[in-house]
């Protein structure tokens, strides 16, 4: 075999082995990224259940607040109350019958 | 070449190895086998959620859609004992915090289970206040507590849950298959922290709220009934009232109350008996309001014309070796005026000329011996006996209402049967169930059960009725703008060996206006003090209500 043939084989050889470390590491990269990928995904998949959690927590919190505030605001219409402060803060009375009633209508 | 020591150490290691490998069996076996189940279960306790979601019940609406029965979120305090040190600084704060006695908190707190109840639904907020007093040993879970935001207005028809938001009386009893709702389950896990990982959710199925009640009653109605009766209730210094106002075309309950009362939101704090809804459980009997029965069965039947001449015995008549009284002797009267002027020997007369069958069919066809069907629980059926086991003085006695007794739903429902022209509608609560949109789930319309008497038995007796309230028995029930019909009543009690002395129960029922009935009223007052008479006790209750309901129906049906 003659020194040029010998310089392409060993070319040919580099080339060769060249492609076979892009490849692997084409392949290494691939891989790490879909393992990164997953691992991303699954840390995110994480985070946003906590984040629905919590909305649903301050969700709850929400509606807890709205029911307390919608008793206290029925408590303070309740008739007995508005009878007692018409009575005795408004000096109201019930008309009795036969007794006219003028009535001012807002439009 | 292989030495004897070299045999030794092969050996070592071959028996070190054994050794570790059985010590390493012997640990599988003791891991899997022995303490597997627990340790299994001790770790899906580390890693595991598993919630039962409860469900929130049911609003409960006035028939305006204003809140009566409610819920809010509340906190329940629990504690590990053990954990808690010093035990005295902390009962003392528990004490100020929960405003429970020290005394009662120290017996919980020195007791050797591993959870306790410190308090249950009190009020949000406190459980976190709670919880800072000691790291170890005190926390809380979030609830949900059924609240009454009026108090005691209409606690007799709401009824009450219980703790474990259970309807133990009442519309919460009666309807709770409604009001509960479904619970939900919350399967997943948990990490480091406690936090739910919702990716890793392996069941979760919604709670599913409870319906809304709207009912038939109107809160301003109500509180109207409510204040009457409690002012009366006061000043006769009576054992118990009772009060029912209903729609008489449709049976519909506009307001029900008794005396005494109770609030829901502290239920507990309060006697059995003052649970207990009288109008629907309790009998009585009705005394002269039952002459409204006696009278229509003997119009219905053309036994009597409204001026037919009826002689009252002067007040005194003998019948089986017993004698019948008149609290006013009177000789010939008409059939209008005996009603009118309330004649017990009047209405015997009227009784023995209908004979027992004929009284028993017209009693039992007004739905008295039965219970109504009111969409409210632990009704009574009161007393009537059949014919055959009357006595020969039982004619001298239930025409005018004694030897019977009757519930004050079935009481005023028959006078409503009057009203009306004639047809006995089944009593209702419940106007419709409705969802958390609401859309109408089921509506309950008025139900005629059966016509009892004619349109003109109706009219006939309307007219006597407002004879009773213009000219007779029932003055102070008389309202300057609406024609008024009624009939009054005093009934002795009964005890054991006949009537007792000085006992009565005093009632007026009646509707208006008379031409065109809007609401039945019927007031009942148990064993008044002092004046005793349904005209004076009960009458002037049925005017100040019907004055009033009248001028708020009238100002909003000119609203809308």
């Amino acid at each position: 075999m003659t020194g040029k043939a010998k310089r392409k084989g060993k070319r040919k050889r580099k080339k060769k082995k060249n492609f076979f470390i892009w490849k692997y590491l084409i392949l290494t990269i691939l891989f790490f990224s879909i393992i990164l990928f997953y691992v991303w995904e699954r840390v995110a998949r994480l985070e946003a259940g906590y984040r629905i959690k919590e909305k649903v927590k301050q969700r709850d919190r929400l509606i807890e607040k709205n029911e307390l505030f919608l008793s206290e605001a029925v408590s303070l219409k309740a008739p007995q109350r508005l009878e007692r402060i018409a009575r005795e803060e408004l000096g109201l009375i019930v008309p009795t019958e036969g007794e006219s009633i003028r009535r001012i209508v807002v439009k | 070449m292989i030495t004897r020591w070299h045999k030794f150490r092969t050996f070592l290691i071959l028996l070190t190895l054994t050794a570790g490998l059985i010590y390493l069996l012997q640990r599988l076996y003791q891991i899997q086998l022995v303490e597997g189940e627990t340790l299994r279960a001790k770790a899906k306790r580390q890693h595991q959620i598993d919630f039962r979601l409860s469900p929130r019940r049911g609003t409960i609406y006035d028939r305006n859609k204003k809140e009566l029965a409610i819920n809010i979120a509340v906190d329940s305090i629990y504690a590990n004992p053990a954990k808690i040190r010093p035990v005295e600084g902390t009962v003392r704060k528990l004490s100020a915090l929960l405003d429970i006695s020290p005394v009662v908190i120290e017996k919980k707190l020195k007791s050797d289970k591993a959870f306790v109840w410190l308090a249950r639904k009190v009020k949000k907020g406190l459980g976190a206040k709670v919880k800072q007093l000691s790291s170890a040993g005190l926390n809380y879970v979030e609830e949900v507590k059924r609240f009454y935001p009026k108090g005691k207005l209409a606690a007799h028809i709401l009824g009450f849950s219980g703790m474990d938001g259970k309807g133990l009386e009442g519309l919460e009893l009666y309807y709770d298959r409604y009001l509960r709702g479904a619970p939900g389950w919350d399967q997943s896990e948990k990490d480091a922290r406690g936090r739910e990982i919702l990716s890793f959710r392996n069941e979760y199925s919604a709670p599913i709220n409870g319906l809304n009640l709207v009912l038939t009653i109107d809160e301003v109605i109500q509180n109207i009934a409510e204040q009457e009766l409690e002012k009366a209730f006061q000043k006769s210094k009576a054992k118990g009232a009772t009060i029912v106002i209903m729609e008489p075309g449709t049976g519909k309950i506009l307001a029900l109350a008794n005396r005494p009362t109770f609030d829901p939101n502290s239920f507990q704090d309060y006697l059995p008996s003052q649970h207990r809804n009288r109008a629907v459980t309790d009998g009585f009997e009705p005394g002269s309001t039952f002459k409204i029965i006696t009278a229509a069965a003997a119009l219905e039947e053309g036994l009597f014309q409204l001026e037919d001449k009826i002689f009252c015995e002067e007040g005194f008549y003998r019948l089986a070796g017993r004698t019948i009284r008149d609290v006013h002797p009177e000789g010939w009267l008409t059939f209008k005026e005996v009603v009118e002027k309330s004649s017990n020997i009047g209405a015997v007369k009227i009784g023995m000329a209908l004979g027992k069958e004929k009284l028993y069919r017209y009693i039992i066809s007004f739905g008295f011996g039965a219970r109504t069907g009111v969409d409210l629980p632990g009704e009574g059926k009161g007393l009537v006996r059949p014919p055959r086991s009357w006595s020969k003085l039982s004619l001298g006695s239930i025409p005018y209402g004694q030897e019977i007794t009757v519930t004050a739903i079935q009481l005023v429902s028959a006078v409503s049967a009057v009203a009306n022209g004639g047809v006995l509608m089944q009593p209702r609560i419940v106007d419709s169930i409705i969802n958390k949109e609401g859309e109408v789930v089921k509506k309950f319309v008025p139900r005629p059960l059966r016509r009892v008497i004619s349109p003109d038995t109706a009219k006939k007796l309307t007219d006597i009725l407002v004879g009773v309230v213009d000219e007779g028995t029932g003055k102070a029930a008389r309202l300057k703008e609406y024609r008024v019909a009624g009939k009054t009543g005093t009934a002795q009690v009964a005890g054991v060996g006949g009537y007792l002395p000085g006992k009565f129960i005093a009632s007026f029922v009646g509707y208006l206006p008379a031409d065109n009935p809007q609401i039945a009223i019927l007031v009942v007052v148990d064993e008044p003090q002092g004046t005793y008479y349904g005209g004076t006790v009960a009458a002037p209750v049925f005017r100040r209500v019907a004055e009033q309901v009248m001028a708020y129906l009238k100002m909003t049906d000119n609203r809308n």
